[in-house]
């Protein structure tokens, strides 16, 4: 079964996070991701792994280079902090299999097993994708003034390069949420970009039943 | 009339909301929330601008420039408050286009002030929307004012450093 299809995300000709394929009509296929690691916006793209995003195939490492393809953000939502990024199709574009989103936060209970797909360490130049299998630990209401963003918590160790990261339901594949950070102590040192000690496995995501609306505003804002 | 105050007059013509409205959904929703506890929104773009979603630690959040909040509402005071010829060509469409609706208003000054501070207009878009209700709820008179006195104080804490030197 198919659930999404993650890509490494290059930032100004950097690797950075994880994003993925998420919908599309007949001009655009569009993508997602946190909106923190998109940086200006002016340089986005796609790289397209030896495994072309099937984790069930070997994967060769450490890759060296690998094509990547131009996004244009089609759309920042810093309430949820998600971005909607835009690949023009092209003749010789395989369409993908676009994945199902759960329609409401609560379809989502505590226990359940999820699975998380990305590519850790992306920003140290790491294009393996890994899958964790993780559970809900808590359903979470995080609070931001007097309005409120409804999140999943999990059970999973987060990364850099974990960002935007889909949480699949593992029963019926269905895409739940969006990787964003984790709960951790600051960090008290960091090497460049990459924060030393702050890694733990009460990971954050947002949860995914507000995509599908997104992406139709962001496919018709064009 | 001149150009000045033309673009204000343009901006006057939308109501808070009206603005709000051109949010992405989620966005939207907390801002109309706002609205209507009457929480600053200023500050309520502020925060969204810190750190998109707010708190945790995030992983690649280095990449997003904190200070896009001040960069956005410096360049909409010159856009907006001021004759700066860094904006002229802008003031011209949005006196044509702006006219319009709110969207076109926050369109023009996003792809505005985008151009000028390095980043694609999608990115800013929803912190100049909620900036532009924000002025649209104390009046754009009242924001330049508040914005030239802002400036005016800069100025003056910056020579007394200089002077204590």
């Amino acid at each position: 079964m198919i659930m999404a299809i993650s890509l490494p995300l290059v930032i100004s000709n950097q690797l950075a996070g994880t994003c993925f394929i998420a919908g599309g009509d007949d001009k655009n296929i569009a993508l997602i991701t946190s909106l923190h690691q998109i940086g200006s916006g002016n340089d986005i793209n796609i790289a397209v792994p030896a495994h072309f995003g099937d984790v069930s195939r070997p994967q060769p490492y450490p890759l060296i280079q690998a094509p990547t393809f131009k996004l244009n953000l089609g759309l920042a939502e810093p309430f949820l902090d998600l971005a909607i990024l835009l690949l023009p199709r092209f003749p010789d574009l395989i369409v993908p299999v676009f994945p199902n989103f759960i329609q409401f936060a609560d379809e989502i209970k505590i226990g359940e097993e999820v699975l998380v797909a990305g590519y850790p360490f992306a920003p140290m130049g790491s294009i393996l994708e890994t899958v964790q299998i993780c559970h809900v630990s808590a359903l979470g209401m995080r609070q931001m003034g007097v309005a409120s963003r409804r999140e999943l918590i999990l059970s999973a160790q987060t990364y850099i390069g974990s960002s935007g990261s889909p949480v699949m339901r593992r029963s019926d594949g269905k895409v739940c949420g969006i990787v964003r950070g984790c709960l951790a102590p600051p960090s008290g040192a960091s090497v460049g970009n990459m924060p030393l000690g702050s890694d733990s496995n009460i990971t954050y995501a947002t949860s995914a039943h507000v995509v599908p609306n997104l992406i139709i505003e962001a496919l018709n804002n064009g | 009339m001149d150009k000045e105050n033309n673009i204000k007059e343009i901006v006057a013509s939308f109501a808070p909301q009206d603005y709000v409205e051109v949010l992405p959904a989620s966005s939207r929703e907390a801002a109309k929330t706002a609205l209507e506890n009457e929480v600053d929104l200023f500050l309520f773009a502020q925060d969204l601008a810190i750190q998109p979603g707010q708190g945790l630690v995030t992983k690649g959040g280095s990449l997003w420039a904190i200070d896009m909040f001040p960069r956005i509402t410096n360049e909409l005071f010159l856009l907006l408050c001021t004759n700066d010829a860094t904006y002229d060509a802008w003031r011209e469409k949005l006196s044509s286009e702006g006219a319009k609706t709110a969207r076109a208003v926050v369109l023009v000054s996003s792809t505005a002030i985008a151009a000028t501070i390095g980043v694609v207009p999608a990115l800013i878009l929803p912190f100049v929307a909620i900036i532009f209700a924000a002025i649209a709820k104390m009046t754009i008179q009242a924001w330049c004012k508040s914005q030239f006195e802002r400036k005016a104080l800069e100025d003056q804490q910056r020579k007394a450093i200089e002077e204590n030197k």
